[in-house]
């Protein structure tokens, strides 16, 4: 399953990198993470779908690091 | 006394004598003979065998004085109440000779073997035994020396040795045909005639036998049948005409003119023998069938896709969860070639490349990000993993 988030702010190509690191250290296991420059969005890919507190916990990483949650 | 003579007798003394016969000469006879019976006879014997008896004459016998002399020296002696002679050990002459005990006399003769005469009188016997007959009947020093010098003196067998100086002894060989000895024979050339009369032969090379029987088969190890069974000259030529001539392999052989014979090729699926699978696909714009090909290394798992990404001149990412991505299969679905960067930005010398509707394999020890690009223009890529 895989989950899209846009970020307002500029980035670069090692974003998906940033991403992940944030979300392991919390304890959120995702398998892949892509940086989309062109619309300034990552996808975030698990193997399966999210519970609703595993998802509440990886929109909280993601609003810390800039990016909109809706 | 005769009375005829002209004497006269006093018949006083007649009387007087004849008082005298007052016992009967029987009674006389008994008397003196005594009790016993005993006659002068007998008394000449006792005296007889007495006499016999004094065999030397009694002055030579020892005196009265000598007796005397004895007894003087045997009165010396004195004895204790067991009338065991007393000797004064004191005395005794030649004291210090007897330097050691009898016990230890005794050992010493024995020896450490502990021998005694009646070993040694065993061991005697034992010889004597033995000799059955006396030395004197055996071989002398002058016989074998005869004897030993009818022979040489002994040294190394070889070829070219001298002709013998001494006694040649002929050896007679001889064979037992059952009843009778036969002289063994040979040719003029002194080879040995031989005709065996056997069975079976066999001949051992340290190995195997090799056999041969009486009824002229040969028993040899790998030939266990009949040679009629094999095949024939005329089926084996037959056979070989099915094969071209040995030739090097080369480009532009001509086609075979001879049998063709096609490999029915299998492989061990661990449990039993299968074909190899043919598929046929695009090869350089043909389809062909090829052989199915299963990479050892292709894991077996579902590999985790990434589909989609949109690829521009702004460089994008895919990050992989740790441990990485250990084969890494990214495909070019697009127009456009894709730069790729393993782990850090693409280079911008000589980057990995994606050509356009290519996919590309890559085996790394973990692949943790990936990053791309494209030159002009833009592709999508589909990303797929084994960690």
């Amino acid at each position: 399953m895989s989950y899209e988030y846009v970020s307002r702010a500029r980035k670069d190509s090692s974003e998906s990198v940033r991403v992940m690191e944030a979300l392991t250290s919390r304890g959120l296991k995702p398998v892949a993470v892509v940086w989309k420059p062109e619309t300034g969005s990552v996808v975030i890919h698990f193997d399966a779908v999210l519970t609703p507190e595993d998802k509440e916990r990886v929109d909280k990483v993601m609003r810390a690091l800039g990016y909109m949650v809706g | 006394m005769a009375l005829g003579m002209v004497e006269f007798l006093s018949p006083e003394y007649v009387k007087d004598a004849l008082s005298k016969l007052d016992i009967s000469l029987t009674t006389l006879r008994d008397a003196i003979r005594g009790a016993g019976g005993k006659t002068l006879t007998d008394l000449d014997t006792q005296l007889g065998n007495i006499y016999g008896r004094l065999d030397v004459a009694l002055s030579t016998r020892a005196s009265e004085s000598t007796l005397a002399a004895v007894k003087a020296q045997t009165d010396k002696l004195s004895f204790d109440a067991s009338n065991y002679l007393r000797v004064n050990v004191s005395a005794t002459v030649n004291p210090p000779n007897l330097d050691i005990s009898l016990s230890s006399l005794r050992d010493a003769l024995r020896g450490a073997g502990n021998k005694t005469l009646t070993d040694l009188d065993t061991d005697l016997n034992n010889i004597y035994g033995r000799l059955d007959v006396a030395l004197s009947t055996r071989a002398s020093e002058t016989t074998l020396s005869g004897l030993s010098g009818k022979f040489p003196s002994a040294s190394a067998l070889g070829d070219s040795m001298p002709n013998p100086t001494t006694t040649v002894v002929g050896g007679a060989l001889l064979g037992f045909d059952g009843t009778y000895w036969r002289r063994v024979r040979a040719d003029s050339n002194g080879y040995l005639l031989v005709t065996a009369n056997i069975d079976k032969a066999r001949i051992w090379d340290g190995t195997d036998y090799l056999e041969i029987n009486s009824d002229g088969s040969i028993n040899v190890k790998y030939i266990d049948t009949n040679l009629s069974t094999r095949a024939s000259e005329t089926t084996l030529s037959g056979f070989s005409g099915k094969f071209p001539s040995a030739s090097a392999l080369g480009d532009s052989m001509s086609n075979p003119t001879t049998t063709v014979v096609g490999g029915a090729n299998l492989v061990w699926t661990g449990s039993a023998w299968a074909r190899v699978g043919g598929a046929s696909g695009d090869f350089v714009g043909t389809t062909l069938y090829g052989v199915g090909v299963i990479p050892q290394w292709l894991p077996s798992r579902q590999a985790y896709l990434i589909d989609n990404i949109n690829v521009t001149t702004t460089e994008g990412s895919t990050t992989i969860a740790s441990p990485g991505a250990k084969i890494l299969i990214v495909k070019n679905k697009g127009d456009v070639d894709a730069m790729i960067g393993l782990n850090a930005s693409v280079p911008t010398t000589n980057p990995l490349i994606v050509r356009a509707r290519t996919v590309r394999v890559i085996t790394h020890r973990g692949v943790t990000a990936v990053y791309y690009k494209t030159s002009t223009g833009s592709t999508t890529l589909e990303i797929a993993y084994f960690n």
